[in-house]
């Protein structure tokens, strides 16, 4: 489907039969990887998943609803020390898991109520700072194990054994897959378009009756949550986390990943983060040039392509459908 | 020891950190009002001018004032290549796309630094051999004076450009208004290009006076560009005044919080700070907020 014509085109999860074979195919090579591929690629797909996650949070963030953060690290990291947290206070793993995602989605409203007021390069600083606050902040709290960091542990439930890295990554892809699935949905809700209508035009949707109060710090729980939601697959993923592991780059990564993939199209999101995931794994091998060929990487993205990869796919498949016009 | 001379001895050491802080943040600002690109490549085009300073330094053997300025004068041109090259030609022009080209721009000026100078720590020597002078019982560094002194100079001489220069006109009639300043035959690209160039000097100094306080390596204006940002911040965005205000308040209320309160909180104070600030004053002390047309 090209264009969307009728009203209920736009409502439709997944659009045209193109996009379900894109979706289907994708969903069997999740499904089937860990039986392909060794142990290094099946960790590497989960990290893309987790980073996926906080690319999609971040794209509902900064694409929809036009909310730039520079500190999406800090909601991960959040999300992971909570979830350590509360294991090690006794607390299941999986119901650990929604109190993590409250705990980070209440800290969305600390950063969300302040966010109301700024916009452009002040909330660019802001959000900055406070992902650098994070990171301080658990540079220096004992409890937490300070720059020492702390071990967290993979679970064990419902007689499975989640050590392997093959049943993690399955347990990472049916919650990522659900989390993934509820964003998806929230786009195409009346919440995604008072997020869009807040974006395109904060003025005329206040005008409308969106409540520009509630659907900016809405954004900002929602981002966080799912960031924090991320950080909780994160930590046990990775085993031992150290407030270093969540530093300023890697919050710069988060926004390349949904600006790179397109902004403002969830889809462009997952792309993002498979493609600087892949490109940061790919580069490992490259020792002192990766850093640099990262940033030319990035520099020829936005010299070239305004849109990202998702934009220049939409592009191409345009250019086909409607040759020679 | 008393009170008063402990107090004056912070504020020098404060005034001293906090020109570095207004240096960078000026910089951002003068870049920002005119071209509304928030730069995070600003800290590492500082850093590449100090590399080349240290080489002509160390490997030429150039006297210290002479690199300095060949260094500034590399800065410059390195800046406008920066603008003509990248920026201009680059098909994506919202704000947030530039910003992340920055961010591209950063990474690689980064990583080619370590590439062609390694990541290890150089000494870059001070301008003056250090020694405490004291005055009424407190213990001053000369260098604290000098860097202070240095930092003042520089705002003095971007004033004086933007102030009694065509070219100062100029630069504020683009950033008031690119198109009306066009229309008016005005040369906006040389402008910009000298705006840049502009902008990279200022890095740079930064950077040259950052540099002997800590050890030269790629990674070295970190820290100064984060809190340049704050201080940019703290100031508003498009006052250049307001700029050199927030970092001299940031250098000195920085200080003044590792020694009253604690020192672990010192490195995070900045970042409250701008939150503080901003839940008051959303658009920074003395910053104007745009005026949006609907």
């Amino acid at each position: 489907m090209l264009f969307r014509e009728r009203y209920e085109h736009d409502l439709r999860l997944i659009r045209g039969t193109q996009a379900w074979v894109v979706a289907g195919l994708a969903g069997a090579f999740l499904i089937a990887l860990p039986f392909l591929f060794k142990g290094y690629i099946i960790y590497n797909v989960s990290l893309f998943l987790v980073y996926a996650l906080v690319a999609l949070s971040l794209s509902v963030l900064v694409g929809l609803t036009g909310q730039v953060s520079l500190g999406h690290a800090g909601f991960l990291a959040a999300g992971a020390y909570a979830q350590g947290a509360l294991v090690d206070a006794g607390l299941h793993f999986l119901l650990a898991l929604p109190l993590t995602v409250l705990i980070v989605a209440l800290l969305g409203i600390v950063i969300g109520l302040p966010a109301l007021r700024l916009e452009g390069p002040y909330l660019a600083i802001a959000t900055l700072g406070f992902g650098l606050a994070i990171q301080q902040i658990l540079n220096n709290w004992r409890f937490v194990g300070a720059s020492t960091g702390m071990f967290m542990w993979r679970p064990e439930f419902f007689g499975i054994d989640f050590n392997s890295d093959r049943n993690y990554y399955f347990l990472v892809l049916v919650i990522a897959g659900l989390a993934t699935w509820m964003l998806f949905n929230l786009e195409r809700s009346h919440i995604g378009r008072a997020f869009r209508a807040t974006r395109d035009a904060d003025l005329a949707a206040q005008m409308s009756g969106i409540g520009l109060a509630r659907y900016k710090t809405l954004a900002f729980i929602i981002s966080a949550g799912v960031a924090g939601l991320a950080g909780a697959l994160f930590g046990p993923l990775v085993g031992y986390i150290t407030p270093e592991s969540f530093n300023l780059l890697l919050s710069i990564k988060f926004l390349l990943m949904t600006i790179v993939g397109g902004l403002g199209f969830l889809p462009g999101a997952l792309l993002g983060a498979g493609f600087i995931t892949g490109l940061d794994a790919y580069l490992a091998s490259f020792r002192n040039w990766s850093q640099l060929v990262f940033g030319v990487v990035v520099i020829a993205i936005m010299m070239l392509e305004p849109a990202g990869l998702y934009g220049r796919w939409l592009k191409i498949k345009r250019f086909w459908k409607s040759w020679p016009l | 020891m008393t009170t008063f001379a402990d107090f004056l001895q912070v504020l020098v050491s404060g005034l001293s950190v906090g020109s570095v802080y207004a240096l960078v943040a000026l910089g951002l600002v003068l870049l920002y009002r005119t071209t509304r690109i928030l730069n995070f490549a600003h800290g590492d085009i500082g850093v590449v001018g100090t590399f080349i300073a240290y080489t002509l330094l160390r490997q030429l053997n150039l006297p210290f004032g002479v690199s300095f300025l060949l260094a500034l004068v590399a800065a410059a041109i390195i800046g406008g290549l920066i603008y003509l090259i990248l920026v201009r030609p680059a098909k994506n022009q919202s704000e947030l796309g530039l910003l992340i080209l920055t961010l591209g721009l950063a990474l690689a000026l980064g990583g080619l630094d370590a590439l062609l100078f390694g990541t290890d720590n150089k000494v870059v020597p001070t301008l003056v051999t250090d020694s405490i002078i004291r005055v009424g019982g407190a213990a001053l560094s000369v260098v604290s004076l000098v860097t202070a002194a240095f930092g003042v100079i520089l705002m003095v001489a971007l004033w004086a450009l933007l102030t009694f220069t065509k070219l100062g006109v100029a630069m504020r009639a683009v950033a008031q208004r690119e198109d009306v300043a066009e229309a008016m035959g005005l040369p906006v690209k040389k402008v910009l290009v000298a705006t840049w160039a502009a902008s990279a000097i200022l890095a740079t100094a930064a950077a040259l006076l950052f540099a002997p306080t800590t050890l030269l390596n790629p990674t070295m204006m970190l820290d100064p560009l984060s809190k340049g940002f704050v201080a940019a911040v703290i100031g508003g965005m498009n006052s250049l005044p307001g700029a050199v205000l927030g970092g001299y308040l940031l250098g000195v209320l920085e200080l003044l919080v590792g020694i009253y309160v604690s020192l672990e909180f010192k490195a995070s104070f900045a970042f409250l700070a701008v939150v503080l600030v901003l839940v008051f004053r959303p658009h920074g002390l003395l910053g104007r907020p745009d005026v949006k047309r609907v």
